[in-house]
């Protein structure tokens, strides 16, 4: 259990690892019912410099934050969520997701936490950065 | 690229567009919540046990809303020819648990610049999005910056 007391600035939080798959992603576009070609039309991507079709940052941001709230478990503490989209994501990349404890700190009566964030591929390039803000109640 | 619209007309243009929207509803479904769990392999129930979607959702659950301000802002009169949308940065703050409900969401624009890079000249449009429930408390908002990159004219 993650409580206030035990988390230390600098510790490290272990990092999720997902795949960017065809099949899925195409479920996903589908669910959020994607107009922009350049998450779905090959060519399109491809004319605009682009090695592949490029993965959206709103599909992607999630998983940024998958290692702290499989460390917290607890969905609700998270209270502020910045990220930067450094690189284009590519469907088959496979990224790693990081998280490091930056900050404790106290404000109007709530504990919290910052963690720096980010994400590399397959190639050990930052694709993507940010931090996040969750409070410890206990 | 924008030598003959100022940038100050254009954002008129665009906050009008905005006025437009006003507000939507937005009904948070257990069924597309399962699919984006799904999806993005987050196997993590108790969530849903106590009636909590993950805050990972928050920004699908923007994104039609998202694409239809773009969408709208490409359209517009004014706006030069647009080769390509890069979605650069976004904030997401959290002011309440988000749950399986009906939330009304409000647009704004919050910025407008034009910038010239290594790629040609582009604009870079920053907009929020705010969430409230049905007691009119914001439960969180998404302020996202987009790189709208123009069209070279061809004389």
């Amino acid at each position: 259990m993650v409580s206030w007391k035990n988390i230390k600035v600098g510790e490290v939080v272990p990092s999720f690892t997902f795949k960017m798959d065809s099949m899925q992603y195409k479920k996903y576009n589908k669910l959020v019912s994607e107009v922009n070609p350049i998450h779905f039309d090959e060519k399109f991507a491809k004319s605009l410099g682009y090695k592949a079709i490029v993965v959206a940052g709103v599909f992607t941001c999630g998983f940024l934050l998958r290692p702290v709230l499989n460390w917290i478990k607890e969905p609700t503490a998270i209270k502020k969520f910045q990220m930067h989209f450094i690189d284009p994501i590519y469907i088959e990349d496979t990224l790693t997701h990081h998280a490091k404890i930056t900050k404790k700190y106290q404000k109007e009566g709530q504990n919290l936490v910052e963690c720096d964030l980010w994400a590399d591929n397959q190639a050990n390039e930052i694709v993507t950065t940010g931090s996040v803000h969750f409070s410890v109640s206990y | 690229m924008t030598e003959n619209i100022p940038l100050i007309v254009l954002l008129e243009e665009i906050n009008k567009a905005f006025d437009e929207f006003g507000t939507i509803e937005a009904k948070i479904k257990e069924n597309d919540v399962k699919k984006f769990y799904e999806i993005t392999k987050n196997s993590d129930f108790q969530y849903q046990e106590k009636g909590i979607v993950s805050p990972e959702y928050f920004m699908t659950l923007l994104a039609p809303l998202a694409t239809k301000v773009m969408l709208k802002v490409m359209g517009l009169e004014n706006i030069p020819k647009i080769r390509g949308v890069i979605h650069s940065e976004s904030e997401v703050n959290f002011f309440k648990p988000l749950m399986y409900d009906t939330y009304i969401i409000r647009s704004q624009v919050e910025s407008l610049k034009q910038k010239t890079g290594k790629m040609g000249d582009y604009l870079v449009f920053t907009f929020r999005l705010s969430v409230f429930d049905q007691h009119g408390d914001e439960v969180g908002n998404d302020i996202h910056q987009f790189f709208l990159r123009v069209k070279k004219e061809v004389a």
